[in-house]
């Protein structure tokens, strides 16, 4: 669903001097660098952009999605205001940043929580249900827009505030409504100057005076009530350290406050919906015509759903599954599921170390020679001699490349048995070090470490961006399962894998490392095992399980060795099973 | 920067009023210098990109009034390739000589070799081994015997910092033919003086710019360094009427999901507001 509403200015000529993209201005321009003109990638976008700043909210907003997207306790966001016209406009995003400001605030801040509280304690009438709803959450949204009034936040949950109030009171009906009333109260209590609500509210609108008489006859006794909760809800309400605390103060402030409001609205309609005040008037045809638009939208975006959901980087995807169906031991298969909670890790990289490493990395490569020929100075090209009295491009130059050829995977083993620091320390040296040499001639390598997590076994890739990163070494030792998983997951077709195990002791927990290694030799994946630390009877356990294909690293200066040793076995086999 | 040309077509370069170092390193730099009348000196400065490395060795020739000679090692590839290459000179096959050897006979030269850990094949440093020993000198067939002059000083440039992304080590026995002095960003008084003298910006423009870029270098979760040079280009950007967004936005070289990440979090956490929009217009005349 894309609509042009560009403006096009020209000159006398007839060309195009200027296009204008209607609500393009907006305070998001300022960050917003990561955009698309196509729908789906781009709501891909903006949504990790609206997630990203709901990280300094507070940490228990939860995941935010899409309306029509499937996730449970997700904040979902209905996108129709946004619709239609891509990258979506700097104002049109202001407006969807400052709907997800509000309700994360409500959220943090136990909003619902506090709603049902409430309920449960002034007990309201059937009657006044819809009136309660409406006064509650108006309240909210005061109190909610007053926190993010302490910062840049509060520019976009203005724009926000300001499309619903307009939208609610463009559909109004003859005043007194208590939607109304409350609304422009909203206005006044929630704005960024602090100041403006004590003044108090004045219909100056020709419609006002004229038309409908002015609205203050009505609405000023009862804003004057609202008002007296303002500086409570702006200053020490937020002033309370715990959400409980500030949870408990606005229930006993609306309590008070709803049973005085009352007294003003009791015979006024909420707005067109309050069944109680209004005869139903039937559907009439804007409103339908609203539905039937965000209709279409939610089916765009459930359209759209998988796209979406697969375009965002990925959360704790769970694998088990897959794996139960790759081992025969299925009834052991331990939960393995990914993971991308991570810590920034130190830099541990030996130098010296990293050095020999290179090397042993090197003689695992095929060598390349590329050419830069048609050179007018370099090195003699003899086979474009012939080319001396003509054009004098009669030169090469030779450069040598190193690229390992195969997809190279380096799975770290950082369960409970590693935890001790002096060791998780020497194992970082160790993978760190490995992995920068493997680096230099495989670009496109990968790192991963495994652990337990709420009985989980968590695999979680630990090189990304260029920047090392680590985990927590927790929990059993689930081998089998993240064997299978890591190979299966960074298969690439048509070629082969290479998949180094670091470990200090065998699995002891899930379905096994035998099926793994069924696994990889059946897919054409090279699996070669590295004990570090390992005790006497460690290192008989992993030759049980992994045969020929592991070497044990007492001292870290035997590393290159023992890594080149294992190539070299596994270069053998590799030859051996070709023919 | 404007140099001034010596006898030999290579360069004094003019000194630059308003670099710094630290007083240990002017020490270091005074020290190589003595040493340096007494027989040829190798030198190596190390430091984080764009912490004035290349800065200090231009300054370094400036100030004692040498020639200076900067060659990038990252371009290298074959062994000699510093030295000349072969090409066609009327119809004939002859060797053509770069600056290189003339840079290294020439007396009290200063030779920068820039980014000594990045050639494009490792092989291609081995005829400075020979240079930089105590030999101080190199057979090659095409030029013959090259001997380094007296008083000349290399200056070998590595930047460090960058171990995660598979920068080339430097060889353990090149390294080993170095003075070695170890340089860091300045200090923020520091800094905000040469942003003043050298891009023009005021000074709570220049204040701003490094409150903002200490909130970058503070955050490691975006891992984006702020040298010195881009806290310049900063400067330059805001200097000739940019804001400070599209500063930001040209200067820090980062991905677009990355400068996203700056840019909200000063957005957010320094309050930084610029409300603006894109329009799309015809380039057709200045």
């Amino acid at each position: 669903m894309t609509y042009d509403t560009t403006l096009r200015l020209m000159n006398d000529a007839g060309d195009v001097t200027r296009f204008v993209i209607p609500g393009e201005e907006g305070y998001s321009d300022f960050w917003r660098r990561d955009k698309s003109p196509i729908e789906s990638v781009e709501l891909v976008k903006l949504l990790v952009a609206i997630r990203k700043l709901s990280t300094f909210i507070g940490r228990n907003v939860g995941e935010i999605v899409w309306s029509g997207m499937e996730l449970d306790n997700a904040l979902a966001l209905d996108p129709t205001p946004i619709m239609g016209t891509y990258p979506v406009p700097a104002g049109k995003t202001d407006l969807m940043v400052g709907i997800m400001v509000q309700e994360a605030y409500k959220r943090v801040e136990w909003s619902e929580r506090l709603r049902e509280m409430l309920r449960q304690r002034v007990q309201p009438p059937t009657q006044y249900e819809y009136k309660f709803d409406m006064f509650f959450s108006v309240c909210e949204s005061v109190y909610v827009d007053g926190l993010a009034n302490t910062s840049v936040l509060g520019y976009y949950a203005e724009v926000a505030r300001d499309w619903r109030i307009v939208k609610t009171l463009k559909s109004l009906i003859k005043p007194p409504t208590l939607s109304e009333m409350l609304h422009l109260w909203w206005r006044l209590a929630a704005h960024r100057d602090p100041e403006l609500y004590k003044h108090g509210h004045s219909d100056l609108t020709l419609g006002g005076l004229v038309m409908r008489g002015s609205l203050d006859q009505y609405y000023r006794k009862p804003m004057e009530t609202m008002n007296s909760i303002v500086p409570a809800l702006r200053d020490d309400c937020p002033a309370l350290p715990s959400v409980s605390d500030r949870c408990d103060f606005r229930l006993d402030l609306y309590e008070n406050l709803w049973r005085e409001v009352l007294g003003h609205i009791r015979f006024w309609p909420g707005d067109r919906s309050d069944r109680f005040m209004m005869p139903d008037m039937g559907d009439d045809d804007e409103l339908a015509q609203e539905e039937a638009e965000q209709a279409a939208v939610k089916a765009t975006i459930v359209n759209y759903a998988n796209l979406i959901e697969a375009a965002l980087p990925q959360k704790n995807r769970d694998f088990t599954d897959q794996i139960k169906g790759n081992v025969a031991n299925f009834e052991n298969v331990a939960r393995v599921e990914g993971n991308d909670i991570v810590m920034l890790a130190r830099n541990r990289v030996d130098r010296q170390l990293l050095h020999k490493l290179e090397q042993v990395v090197r003689n695992a490569t095929d060598r390349r020679s590329v050419f830069n020929r048609g050179l007018s100075s370099g090195k003699i090209h003899s086979r474009r001699l012939y080319r001396a009295h003509t054009t004098g491009a009669v030169f090469q130059q030779k450069k040598h490349e190193f690229d390992m050829r195969k997809n190279v995977v380096l799975l770290v083993d950082a369960t409970g048995s590693m935890a001790d620091p002096t060791q998780w320390d020497q194992a970082e040296m160790i993978y760190q070090t490995l992995f920068t040499a493997i680096l230099e001639y495989a670009p496109n390598a990968r790192l991963f470490a495994y652990n337990e997590v709420r009985n989980a076994c968590r695999i979680t890739e630990i090189y990304r961006g260029g920047r090392m990163l680590t985990v927590l070494p927790h929990g059993r030792t689930a081998s089998g399962e993240a064997i299978i998983a890591t190979a299966m997951n960074t298969r690439i077709p048509g070629k082969k894998t290479l998949l180094v195990h670091i470990t200090d002791g065998a699995s002891n927990w899930g379905c096994g490392v035998a099926d793994a290694l069924k696994y990889c030799k059946g897919n054409s994946i090279s699996l070669l095992t590295l004990g570090v630390s390992c005790s006497l009877s460690a290192k008989q356990s992993l030759r049980d399980e992994y045969g020929s294909l592991v070497k044990f690293v007492d001292k870290s200066e035997q590393l290159p060795k023992l890594f080149g040793e294992l190539i070299v076995s596994e270069m053998r086999e590799s030859r051996t099973s070709q023919q | 920067m404007k140099i001034s040309s010596s006898a030999n077509g290579l360069f004094v370069p003019e000194v630059d009023p308003y670099y710094y170092v630290s007083t240990e390193n002017q020490s270091f730099l005074d020290k190589f210098s003595k040493i340096s009348k007494k027989h040829p000196v190798n030198v190596l400065v190390v430091g984080k990109q764009g912490c004035g490395k290349s800065s200090l060795v231009r300054q370094y020739a400036a100030v004692n009034r040498l020639p200076l000679a900067t060659f990038q090692i990252g371009i290298l590839s074959e062994p000699g390739q510093l030295f000349g290459e072969y090409a066609l000179e009327n119809g004939e096959t002859r060797y053509k000589q770069f600056l290189f050897p003339q840079a290294i006979q020439t007396p009290n030269c200063v030779i920068h070799l820039e980014e000594i850990n990045r050639p494009e094949h490792p092989k291609a440093l081995n005829m400075l081994f020979s240079i930089l020993s105590d030999d101080r000198q190199v057979w090659m067939d095409e030029l013959g015997l090259l001997q380094v002059a007296p008083g000349v000083v290399f200056f070998a440039t590595l930047n460090e910092g960058a171990e995660f992304v598979g920068t080339e080590l430097l060889d353990p026995a090149l390294r080993d033919r170095f003075y070695v002095t170890t340089m860091d960003f300045l200090p923020n008084e520091v800094e905000i003086e040469v942003l003043e003298k050298k891009t023009g910006v005021t000074h709570e423009q220049a204040r701003e710019i490094i409150t903002v870029a200490n909130s970058i270098r503070a955050n490691a979760d975006l891992g984006v360094d702020v040298s010195t040079r881009k806290i310049l280009m900063l400067g330059e950007m805001i200097a000739a009427g940019g804001t400070l967004r599209e500063a930001i936005v040209t200067s820090l070289q980062t991905d677009k999901k990355t400068l996203e990440s700056v840019l909200l979090s000063l957005h957010v956490n320094q309050g930084k507001v610029e409300k603006s929009k894109t329009e799309y217009v015809q380039y057709i005349a200045a």
